[in-house]
């Protein structure tokens, strides 16, 4: 896949639940887009945030930094900020930077939906206004 | 033991990152890695590469990056070169995690050796990465196909 094909998509099944997909390589040319859409989803306001990495074929050092700005911004447990990661070979980066310490990963959207859900989790989420 | 070398000479521009990362996925080609090992290839490379756009040559001119790849039948060394700004040396030795620059302590974690030094002309900064080839026969990863790279 071509840089240039790298695209964010969003989509909220749910009100509150905001998913982002991320396409394509996640490195320097491209992290600064998905951290600023993160920061920009949370400020919106938004109980559970899925970052959905399934069609992500790199991610490096940068793309972390990128998750990770938007998971101090959301500022609450991790529960409520999850990452859809079932590649083996993506998974691997956050196990050598011990960031699957710190993110909730998920083998599918639907599973990260399920586990970040009000009703399975206990805290409310910093849902904003405005 | 044949050995062969493959040199790329390119801007040292965030675009260009993708290039790296395909010419090592093509040069790994040439030896028996699993796809667990051609992605932390792709990663280290991408990892130095990105060091050197970010850091290199901010207060200067932007340069070019030179990567050369370096294939035998027992390992595959990487060594990515500019003529920028330089690094402290030497370089501390931490673990990866999220407080600081991670990109050294990733290579390090994936890559068997790992060696930082200045440009032979006394500008910039050599990175020179080694992977062993030992380490796929114990590796039950599979095999990359044409169409990973």
């Amino acid at each position: 896949m071509d840089a240039s094909d790298f695209r964010l998509e969003e989509d909220q099944p749910r009100p509150g639940t905001l998913v982002v997909s991320v396409h394509g390589d996640l490195d320097l040319h491209s992290a600064d887009r998905l951290g600023d859409l993160l920061v920009a989803a949370v400020d919106r306001g938004v109980s559970l945030l899925v970052v959905d990495l399934s069609d992500v074929e790199f991610v490096d050092s940068q793309g972390l930094g990128a998750l990770l700005r938007g998971t101090r911004r959301f500022g609450a447990g991790k529960e409520r900020f999850r990452l859809v990661v079932p590649a083996p070979e993506i998974r691997r980066v956050f196990e050598i930077t011990a960031l699957d310490q710190v993110f909730a990963l998920d083998e599918s959207r639907e599973a990260a939906i399920t586990a970040g859900s009000p009703t399975t989790t206990e805290d409310t989420g910093p849902e904003r206004s405005g | 033991m044949s050995t062969d070398a493959v040199r790329l000479r390119f801007p040292a521009k965030p675009e260009y990152l993708l290039l790296a990362r395909l010419a090592v996925a093509g040069v790994a080609r040439r030896m028996t890695l699993g796809r667990r090992e051609v992605a932390d290839l792709k990663l280290a490379v991408t990892e130095a590469c990105s060091n050197a756009v970010r850091h290199a040559y901010v207060d200067r001119p932007r340069g070019e990056i030179e990567l050369e790849l370096v294939v035998a039948d027992d390992c595959l060394e990487l060594v990515v070169e500019d003529h920028g700004a330089g690094i402290a040396l030497p370089v501390p030795d931490v673990a990866p995690s999220e407080l600081g620059g991670m990109g050294l302590p990733i290579i390090r974690a994936v890559m068997d050796e790992l060696e930082i030094r200045q440009s032979a002309d006394g500008t910039g900064t050599v990175v020179h990465m080694t992977k062993r080839a030992h380490d796929v026969s114990e590796s039950p990863s599979e095999p990359v196909a044409a169409s990973d790279v």
